[in-house]
């Protein structure tokens, strides 16, 4: 009689602890799962946003090296602050590439020069909230860009002379 | 007494798996801080670089360029040294520039470029 008595309580004992444990491996299995989630997302989105900036710089970068002759490359107003606008011939017709940002994206626009320019029709680049280029000195401008609420400024050294 | 045996055997069996789950889940942590380090160095490189460049490029223009200066970017503060000399060539100098970018003591971008006077004087980059 007294042995049932012991009995009893002791198996109550180890069931709650048999829970407990149960509990405390979901508990800390959930935990992990959060906190591989959180840094997942944290790596990826800093990724995402490294690339993004690099890409555009890049991108725009790259279409001012390739136009950069003598007088092909203009500061203009644009739609939103202000644009670059890269001069060339082609078979004796000129054209234009139109670089702005417009509705939080950088835009390009690739039309010829006697056409009018229409910020609509450019085609998406990158996204930025604020994409304004500026020619900070003689041969040095200045892309100053928005993303994600930080600004960065980026500048090209030009080979040959501009028209101002 | 059987039924005692069954509980503890339970008990035992079910402290293994939340001591390997410990260890799981510490290699698991320890992983994450990985990765996060990884991602933030990685941010820092990007962020030095651009600096870098951007320096090498205002030197390139022209520009007369500090010799040390700070610049924030993705919510850090980065370092910009620049060190420049010039060597005589030919009928003029080349002056060499190299930006060092770092952060909290760490060194995590250095470029070097070069440009050419002529007869010690005006610039042709």
């Amino acid at each position: 009689m007294n042995q049932d008595k012991k009995r009893v309580p002791m198996g109550a004992f180890a069931g709650l602890c048999s829970y407990l444990l149960v509990g405390l491996f979901a508990v800390l299995a959930l935990f992990c799962v959060i906190v591989g989630a959180e840094v997942y997302r944290g790596t990826v989105e800093n990724s995402r946003e490294n690339a993004a900036l690099r890409n555009a710089m890049s991108y725009v970068t790259g279409k001012v090296r390739t136009a950069d002759a003598e007088n092909a490359i203009r500061i203009a107003e644009g739609p939103e602050g202000n644009m670059l606008e890269l001069s060339e011939t082609i078979d004796g017709e000129d054209y234009i590439t139109y670089i702005y940002g417009y509705r939080g994206e950088i835009r390009e626009l690739f039309t010829a020069a006697s056409y009018g320019f229409d910020p609509e029709a450019g085609e998406i680049v990158a996204s930025a909230q604020r994409f304004s280029p500026s020619m900070e000195a003689p041969g040095l401008i200045c892309l100053n860009v928005t993303l994600n609420n930080e600004d960065y400024a980026s500048h090209i050294a030009l080979g040959s002379e501009q028209e101002d | 007494m059987q039924s005692m045996h069954r509980s503890r055997s339970l008990l035992m069996e079910l402290l293994i798996v939340i001591l390997f789950l410990a260890i799981a889940s510490g290699v698991l942590v320890q992983l994450f801080a990985a990765s996060w380090n990884i991602s933030r160095e990685s941010r820092r490189t990007q962020a030095a670089m651009m600096l870098a460049r951007d320096a090498l490029e205002c030197f390139a223009a022209g520009q007369e360029m500090p010799a040390e200066y700070s610049e924030s970017a993705g919510g850090e503060t980065y370092t910009v040294n620049i060190e420049s000399r010039i060597e005589a060539a030919g009928a003029g100098e080349i002056e060499y520039c190299e930006a060092r970018v770092s952060a909290g003591g760490e060194t995590y971008a250095r470029l070097e470029t070069a440009r050419y006077m002529q007869g010690g004087g005006s610039d042709e980059a």
